[in-house]
């Protein structure tokens, strides 16, 4: 089913909607999960709590994209739940190692305060990145995917994937710093 | 929150257009929700496994059936252990264990009991042997698994080798000791299900379990956590218990680890053929008042946990 013809259900209150959204979307959303969480049971916890979100947001949202819209639901959940979980006491996973590389970009000596402007730059950090470095920037810090994962998607080696990673965030260290962000 | 949380969550923010749309259609199969039918594949997969288990039970009779026509493995009680039975393996350097499934399986052949009069201690040894190689097929699998999972590459430990693996299962209730107190034999409260605790040389402990035809890692602990687990150096002394308890005329059955999480211990089932015999490994003797590798019979179990 399309996403208009699923997002439609919803608007109209149609439970079926969750259920299309499940069959479209519940591998993506529940590799997302998986990802962060690395654990099958709060993976699918996570991804039946986004199905309940998803419910209550739209309507009012109409997403343009209702993959990325879910998986901005999911990933979100799936981050807070992590937390809940003590710092990773119950799995591996990608983000505690996420966490530690994005530390190297801004510091951990004291709080970053705004947030609104950190994501402005972001944004524009990431518009000035070449498409293809994007991808993979994305792919590891949005996603969350392993630069094995990475390196199969994109067709190149783990030890490439892992080299672009670090210049990019050398790069966005650079950026941020550029633009007041160093703590 | 920490600053490189703030910037993962900034990730989240970013706009659409940023964002690339991936497909994870494989992980499909990966969920347990996800579809309601079988691949073509799977339907392989399946008759593949069912005409093994037919041959299996084929090659069991006819090797355990003498020229007197008797079935040894019924007599022994060993019938129907093919998918129940419980291996151990120890790889300590030069100590020759027991029941190690490395063997080929034609050295297994041999090592099997030829006529139903040979009622020497080796048989039941060799006969639990010969469980233990369809067991030491799956943990090689289970193996290359662990040795590929993420959360080794995760953690570091790439180059860690396993050092020991045994098969855990779980009692209907969660308690073996409620079952022993109630004067049941655990044999018919052992799930049928288990995973594989896999211990690695770095001291670390996976818990594996095959879900949908693949291997998952379940979990881990750290060495700090492993207490309760069996120990390299247990092992030894497991195999000794077993090997005493074969030579005062025990004749065994099935030997199964279960899980007491309650008691802080995992206990090795040993069901022989007049009485079932328990050897607990816990991290809390102080709480449990037993002794870590001791063999205690089910009425000294229920006693001392009275």
């Amino acid at each position: 089913m399309e996403d208009a013809q699923i997002i439609e259900l919803y608007w109209q209150r149609d439970e079926s909607a969750m259920r299309e959204c499940e069959n479209t979307y519940g591998a993506y959303c529940w590799r997302i999960a998986m990802n962060i969480l690395h654990s099958r049971e709060d993976a699918e916890e996570c991804v039946n709590d986004a199905w309940l979100h998803v419910w209550y947001a739209i309507p009012p949202e109409r997403p343009k994209k209702l993959s990325l819209f879910l998986g901005k639901i999911v990933r979100n959940l799936a981050i807070d739940r992590y937390r809940k979980n003590s710092a990773g006491k119950r799995g591996g996973g990608q983000m505690q190692v996420c966490l530690d590389e994005l530390e190297e970009c801004i510091g951990k000596e004291s709080a970053l305060e705004d947030r609104i402007a950190l994501r402005g730059a972001l944004n524009a950090f990431l518009r000035e990145m070449p498409k293809n470095k994007r991808e993979i920037f994305m792919m590891r810090y949005w996603y969350l995917m392993s630069s094995h994962e990475i390196a199969k998607r994109t067709g190149t080696s783990e030890g490439a994937v892992k080299i672009s990673l670090h210049r990019m965030r050398e790069d966005l260290r650079a950026y941020l710093a550029k633009e007041g962000m160093e703590v | 929150m920490t600053n490189g949380e703030i910037l993962l969550q900034a990730f989240g923010e970013v706009d659409e257009e940023l964002i690339p749309e991936i497909s994870f259609d494989n992980d499909k199969k990966r969920m347990g929700n996800a579809r309601n039918w079988l691949t073509i594949t799977e339907i392989c997969a399946a008759c593949a496994v069912f005409v093994m288990m037919v041959g299996g039970l084929f090659y069991f009779r006819v090797y355990n059936t003498g020229s007197d026509g008797i079935d040894k493995g019924t007599e022994n009680g060993l019938a129907g252990q093919a998918n129940g039975g419980s291996s151990f393996k120890s790889q300590s350097a030069g100590q020759e264990i027991i029941w190690e499934g490395s063997a080929e399986s034609k050295e297994l052949d041999q090592q099997l009991p030829t006529t139903s009069n040979e009622k020497d201690e080796t048989r039941n040894c060799n006969a639990l042997n010969y469980l233990a190689y369809y067991a030491e097929k799956e943990l090689e699998e289970a193996r290359k698994s662990v040795l590929s999972s993420e959360v080794l590459k995760s953690m570091g430990e790439e180059n860690a080798e396993i050092e020991e693996a045994y098969k855990l299962y779980s009692v209907q209730g969660g308690n073996p000791v409620t079952v022993i107190k109630d004067g049941k034999r655990l044999t018919d409260y052992v799930s049928e299900e288990y995973v594989w605790i896999v211990i690695l040389n770095s001291r670390l402990t996976l818990t594996i379990a095959k879900k949908q035809g693949g291997w998952e890692t379940l979990g881990y602990s750290k060495p700090s956590a492993t207490k309760e687990t069996i120990e390299v150096g247990q092992l030894k002394s497991l195999n000794e218990n077993l090997e005493s308890l074969t030579k005062n005329g025990v004749s065994i059955q099935t030997v199964q680890c279960v899980d007491a999480p309650v008691y802080h211990m995992r206990l090795v089932y040993v069901q022989g053929e007049k009485g079932d015999y328990y050897i607990p490994y816990g991290s809390r003797e102080d709480l449990t008042n037993l002794t870590n590798g001791k063999v205690y019979t089910a009425q000294e179990i229920a006693d001392i946990l009275e």
